[in-house]
């Protein structure tokens, strides 16, 4: 197991665009980003690997965000794990909606050859099923719950806002208790 | 050693931060219900150290649903020469060059 001061260092190389850190992130996360993935898609819209598919756009969005400077802050592994999570589940809840419009799943080539090689385990992904509901449970609050859920299927503030019949600046509000909360309980 | 009194939301502790948000969830209810609420009687009872923050806040969902309120009055009304907050007229040109 990594010492909190390793993971900080290769958070580090990571952000300094070393591909050896982007090894250790997918060795870390891939197999729970698989699993969660796997969790946030409906019934209808599984098919063979298509968790896999969205693992794999989820970490070549991370790795692009990286190039491109988005992510200044990765001060700590519950960071990186939160953010993989948004992404992954953001691009599954786009994935169901392409198949409602009939777009289908693309898949990223970023880096495929070297990400394809290994596989996920239904251990890792009832595991990342899990700990989404953990991560919901702990919000307590309805208000929070629903913020998340749509936060996390890729909705904009202002689109939450409205769906919940609120302001903008409510929706912000509860993604910050949101953040607050799972800051101090998420551990990758 | 005394704690300095937060001035945002974003820096509030999570117990603080989560007695703000009712009170702002508790304000933003009572603007939807027609009442008009004032911010004074949602300051009441807040933790000092967050007073501040919440003020902040309150003040926030108020011209939110301030302007709502006009927009409903007023369709005729654009908002221009108001700020994005609405909380101070600005000169067009001002704006226009923002």
């Amino acid at each position: 197991m990594d010492s909190a001061g390793s993971v900080t260092g290769w958070l580090h190389r990571l952000q300094d665009g070393d591909p050896a850190a982007m090894d250790r992130v997918w060795e870390r996360y891939f197999l729970r980003l698989a699993g969660l993935a796997r969790h946030r898609l409906p019934a209808a819209h599984r098919r063979l690997g298509r968790e896999e598919d969205i693992a794999l756009e989820a970490m070549a969005s991370f790795w692009r965000g990286i190039e491109q400077g988005q992510f200044p802050d990765l001060a700590g592994r519950t960071n990186l794990w939160r953010l993989l999570v948004v992404i992954t589940v953001r691009k599954a809840g786009r994935l169901v909606r392409d198949d409602a419009r009939g777009a289908g799943a693309r898949t990223q080539a970023w880096d495929l050859e070297r990400l394809l090689d290994r596989e996920p385990s239904p251990e890792f992904a009832a595991q990342a099923a899990e700990e989404w509901q953990h991560l919901l449970n702990l919000l307590g609050g309805d208000a929070l719950v629903a913020v998340a859920k749509l936060r996390m299927e890729g909705h904009g503030t202002r689109e939450i806002a409205a769906r919940l019949e609120c302001s903008p600046r409510t929706v912000e509000r509860k993604l910050l208790l949101i953040q607050a909360r799972w800051a101090a309980e998420v551990e990758p | 050693m005394s704690q300095k009194a937060a001035a945002n939301f974003e820096t509030l502790g999570f117990s603080r931060a989560v007695e703000v948000d009712r009170a702002c969830d508790a304000f933003e209810l009572a603007w939807k219900a027609g009442m008009d609420p004032r911010i004074e009687d949602f300051l009441t009872g807040i933790d000092a150290m967050a007073s501040e923050a919440a003020l902040r806040e309150l003040i926030a969902l108020d011209v939110y649903y301030r302007r709502l309120d006009y927009g409903r009055r007023f369709p005729e009304f654009t908002g221009d020469g108001l700020t994005d907050d609405g909380a101070a007229p600005r000169h067009p040109v001002a704006t226009a060059t923002r």
